[in-house]
């Protein structure tokens, strides 16, 4: 069903709405700020009043200390109040949050794995041939990362390094290596490994077994090594 | 005192809320970042609201965007911006007015946009700015809101792979305003 773009962002906007425990607390935190402004502006009078009356210049600089030393204790514990308030609300939202986090994390692989078997697919030409890393590694000089070789072949295949060119993964610049892999093409692509954008993946160096998934009838290997975001495609035989 | 209660109205809240949601794509996320943007804003002195407010729901969207961007600093790959975020570009919001997408394309799309398009898209469709006011707005050259807007265009035309749109009328994806 399509529609116009317009309304569709405008649908997709609308529809995200604070929940009524989420506006309350908002409201909670604006009495909370609020009073505390309040208190601290009486304070302030309380300290002006003094030092214009008194007219004991000390005495009023000893009040205007013992005020601002209240005024930082009850800062401090309006803090502990806040960051413990905050943290009771994320221990009960943790179960939630995992089950989203999961959903998101599926969300990021599916998406890497498209986005890769699209670009395999499109075997756009190689920007630099060569069969040593080393003269591949210097071709990158726009990268803020050196391409390493895996320590993972391509289906336990005979592979040579064929090239490389500029890619990107996710909008992140990424390096894009080719290897002849027995009969076929297979491509590497390398971008440095940023949690919080490709969330928590499976780190070859750590033991775990990579991700394995199957996109536009390319298969899409997923892992980490080296510091580095690794995804292999090739064609399913 | 008064500015600042009125943006505690659940409509005002919301607008905030979604327009978090459009810069972070996560709800809980969006809800973080509006909840610190506020304290910020309440924590601001009289005299400093007098003379920096003149409209508070633009003001605190400004404090959104900069407390969201502060947060992604440690992560540069976010802000990394195309080769081509400079190049002028003839292409109008109004180019993107006849474009037809469904549901589906638009989710798997707007996941991958950077956060400045999702935010020139949100500026466009639900608050109805042109490219010239969205680049006032956003502080930056109006050539690039432009550029940014052939960029999602040139996203819109990669993702549905239609290099004529009357062909893809029939098999729903993008269609019309794609040349």
């Amino acid at each position: 069903m399509s529609d116009h773009l317009k309304d569709l962002i405008q649908k997709k906007v609308i529809s995200q709405k604070l929940s009524d425990n989420q506006f309350d607390t908002l409201m909670t935190l604006k009495e909370g700020v609020r009073q505390a402004c309040h208190q601290a502006q009486r304070r302030d009078q309380e300290i002006e009043g003094q030092t214009d009356g008194s007219g004991d210049k000390g005495r009023a600089l000893m009040n205007q200390f013992a005020l601002r030393w209240r005024r930082a204790v009850a800062a401090s514990v309006a803090l502990f109040a806040v960051i413990g308030g905050t943290f009771m609300i994320q221990q009960y939202q943790k179960p939630l949050r995992h089950v989203s986090q999961l959903s998101e994390q599926a969300g990021v692989v599916e998406a890497i794995s498209q986005e890769v078997a699209k670009n395999h697919i499109k075997m756009k030409p190689l920007e630099v041939r060569s069969s040593k890393l080393s003269e591949v590694q210097r071709y990158f000089t726009m990268l803020d990362f050196s391409p390493i070789e895996s320590t993972l072949r391509f289906a336990d295949q005979a592979h040579a390094l064929l090239g490389a060119r500029y890619c990107s993964i996710r909008g992140v610049t990424a390096a894009q290596l080719r290897y002849q892999a027995g009969s076929g093409l297979s491509t590497l692509y390398e971008v440095p490994y940023d949690a919080a954008l490709f969330g928590d993946l499976p780190n070859i160096d750590r033991g775990d077994e990579p991700i394995q998934s199957y996109s536009k009838g390319v298969s899409v290997k997923i892992w980490v090594e080296k510091g580095l975001l690794l995804v292999s495609a090739q064609n399913v035989d | 005192m008064k500015d600042k209660d009125a943006v505690f109205n659940r409509t005002l809240l919301d607008r905030l809320y979604q327009y978090a949601c459009v810069l972070t794509k996560e709800p809980h996320e969006a809800y973080d970042l509006l909840q610190a943007s506020l304290e910020k804003y309440l924590k601001l002195s009289e005299k400093e609201r007098t003379l920096s407010i003149k409209n508070a729901e633009a003001f605190i969207k400004k404090i959104i965007r900069n407390h969201f961007i502060d947060t992604l600093r440690s992560s540069h790959a976010h802000l990394l911006e195309l080769y081509d975020e400079h190049a002028m570009s003839d292409l109008e919001c109004r180019d993107l007015e006849s474009v037809v997408i469904d549901r589906i394309h638009l989710e798997s799309i707007w996941n991958q946009l950077e956060f400045q398009a999702r935010e020139i898209l949100y500026y466009w469709a639900v608050m109805g700015n042109t490219a010239a006011e969205i680049a006032t707005i956003l502080d930056v050259p109006r050539g690039t809101v432009l550029s940014r807007l052939h960029r999602i265009k040139k996203r819109l035309q990669e993702r549905s792979g239609a290099k004529d749109p009357k062909e893809r009328d029939h098999r729903g994806g993008i269609k019309g305003g794609i040349q």
